[in-house]
């Protein structure tokens, strides 16, 4: 285990538990977040990453456990932490009484700010809300301008620590593309980020480092490359004319066979699987990398079934 | 603090002048209808005529008035006139904590570096301020009202002006438990129930203890109880015990809100 409380460690939970009444929300969370990490929490719906989030963010005392961020007490040493904090919740519910431009004013006051920083109007640019948008009222914002708004509230002041709930909802395609940039760039100048999602593609995107979290327990946590590492990948492979029937693979167990194609699952060293398969003629070869999706399913459910089941629809 | 403040009156600006614009309306209506029935002697002509238990309602079982300023001091007891401020109190004190955990803004709002205490006192003097300018709208329209009847030499500012510190007393402990009632809860519409539903209790057990002597023991419970503006207006005294007992209740249950929402939760 590693030291909590270290100033290295932006984040680390340990032994984190919370109970609502009969309800265990968290069991055990340990958990560790690096200074300039891109952190994502992944899980489904109700498995506590909201729940933690609000303990890092002191919204939540915890039942039992330690929670540090900055090396400071979450819980009792909150208001110091948010100095250093940008937050986006997950619903992004944001003064409908105001225009967006008051409501920007009015969290830049609350942090003391005596104006908007020179920053806000680059992220306004940069999210696409233009001048005349922002002076409207917010009640009539869709929601990805409400989204677009609140994006800006939790950057606008350039925190060391970000703290996302589903951060993309409500994003198109292409504002979430900007979104990640915002995001590398925060990166870059050595902000930390700690993101919950259940959407796989966006942690993917932008986190390099991930946890998994099922029914208040962390199932897995590490690199995304160290999560991949021996889990079964799929490869499609096919050949000029009919597969041999009694083709065999070292490192490989054959998942389906479809005409001339045999879909494998490879776990072990692909070289020799390469090597094998060198000995016929072959006119397509397709080894997908493994997408954080196969991993989540497998540890959501689908931990017994084959990765081609997880695959179907997806192209081969 | 001042920019929750801030935020928190210019949200309530159109409650505030509705309910302060009717209040004044109200006011200024009673002081013409008093003139229009040709004062105080027809009053008192029909006062044998008025029902006990409507009596009871204005506090006013020992007569209505001795004179104008009493009368239409009496009328701040009036359920139109309470019914108003304590609606705009109540809707203050229940959205400060309730209200915005229901619709997640709170979230974004202490994700700020400001402690959930000093948050709360910013609502809370929201409705202080807020209180305070529909009480003074009232007395203005009281004022105003005496003059157009052609009664403003028989009223005077002072008396109405110790009424509205009464009356903001009894505001002041109605909305310290409607904001103990939000400090705790995650849903507006159930604290502004939960908070409407003991204030409409409050008055009928006044009213009852008013009415009926075997309840007259219940009547100090009722916060009602310690609200005679008719008295404070004829006498021109400040009750002070009444006073103390709305202050001490607004106190208390102001401090047990502070307490709890800085140790509470925010898990909706």
């Amino acid at each position: 285990m590693v030291a909590y409380a270290m100033p290295n460690h932006v984040v680390s939970l340990q032994a984190i538990t919370k109970s609502f009444g009969n309800v265990r929300a968290l069991d055990g969370v340990d958990l560790t977040v690096d200074q300039g990490a891109a952190f994502g929490f992944l899980g489904p719906n109700g498995a506590g990453k909201t729940t933690c989030i609000r303990i890092v963010t002191g919204f939540i005392k915890p039942t039992g456990g330690r929670a540090h961020v900055f090396g400071m007490d979450a819980w009792r040493d909150t208001v110091p932490i948010k100095r250093r904090i940008g937050f986006l919740p997950e619903a992004s519910v944001v003064d409908g009484n105001a225009t967006g431009a008051e409501f920007l004013r009015y969290m830049a006051r609350l942090r003391g700010l005596r104006s908007l920083p020179a920053y806000t109007a680059t992220l306004a640019d940069r999210l696409e809300l233009s001048g005349a948008a922002l002076r409207r009222g917010i009640r009539g914002y869709s929601q990805g301008m409400r989204k677009k708004v609140a994006i800006i509230q939790a950057l606008q002041h350039q925190p060391d620590l970000l703290i996302m709930d589903e951060p993309t909802d409500g994003l198109d395609p292409l504002m979430r593309q900007v979104f990640f940039d915002l995001l590398r760039e925060a990166k870059a100048r050595g902000a930390t980020t700690f993101m919950s999602s259940h959407v796989l593609s966006d942690v993917e995107d932008a986190c390099d480092t991930v946890a998994l979290i099922r029914d208040g327990r962390i199932v897995s946590a590490g690199t995304v490359d160290s999560l991949r590492a021996g889990r079964e990948r799929v490869m499609a492979v096919t050949f000029r004319g009919e597969p041999p029937a009694s083709l065999s693979v070292d490192g490989a167990r054959i998942l389906e066979r479809a005409g001339a194609t045999l879909t494998l699952g490879v776990s072990g060293d692909v070289n020799g699987v390469i090597r094998a398969l060198s000995r016929y003629d072959l006119t397509d070869f397709v080894y997908e990398r493994l997408r954080l999706e196969e991993l989540f399913m497998g540890y959501y459910g689908h931990e017994s079934e084959p990765p081609a089941k997880v695959l179907e629809g997806r192209p081969r | 603090m001042t920019a929750v403040l801030r935020n928190a009156l210019w949200g309530y600006r159109f409650s505030l002048l509705f309910v302060g614009g009717g209040l004044f309306a109200f006011s200024l209506m009673i002081a013409y209808i008093f003139s229009a029935l040709g004062g105080l002697e027809l009053i008192r002509q029909f006062e044998q005529f008025i029902p006990e238990a409507m009596r009871a309602l204005f506090k006013a079982q020992g007569g209505f008035a001795s004179d104008a300023t009493g009368f239409l001091a009496s009328d701040y007891r009036h359920p139109m006139y309470l019914v108003a401020e304590l609606a705009f109190v109540i809707a203050l004190s229940s959205g400060a904590v309730a209200r915005e955990v229901e619709r997640g803004g709170i979230l974004m709002v202490l994700a700020n570096p400001i402690p959930r205490w000093r948050y709360l006192v910013a609502r809370i003097l929201a409705m202080v301020v807020g209180t305070v300018v529909i009480l003074a709208l009232a007395v203005a329209g009281t004022w105003v009202g005496a003059q157009v009847a052609g009664i403003g030499d028989e009223v005077t500012l002072p008396p109405f002006l110790k009424v509205q510190v009464a009356t903001f007393s009894l505001m002041m402990a109605v909305g310290g438990v409607a904001t103990l009632i939000s400090s705790v809860g995650n849903d507006g519409a159930r604290a502004t129930a939960i908070a409407t539903g003991i204030a409409v209790a409050m008055y009928f057990v006044d009213f009852l203890a008013a009415l009926w002597s075997p309840a007259s023991f219940l009547g100090p419970v009722s916060f009602f109880h310690y609200y005679d503006p008719q008295t404070v207006a004829e006498s021109g005294l400040l009750p002070w015990r009444d006073l103390a007992v709305l202050h001490g209740a607004a106190a208390a249950t102001f401090a047990a809100a502070l307490l709890l929402f800085q140790r509470r939760d925010i898990a909706r």
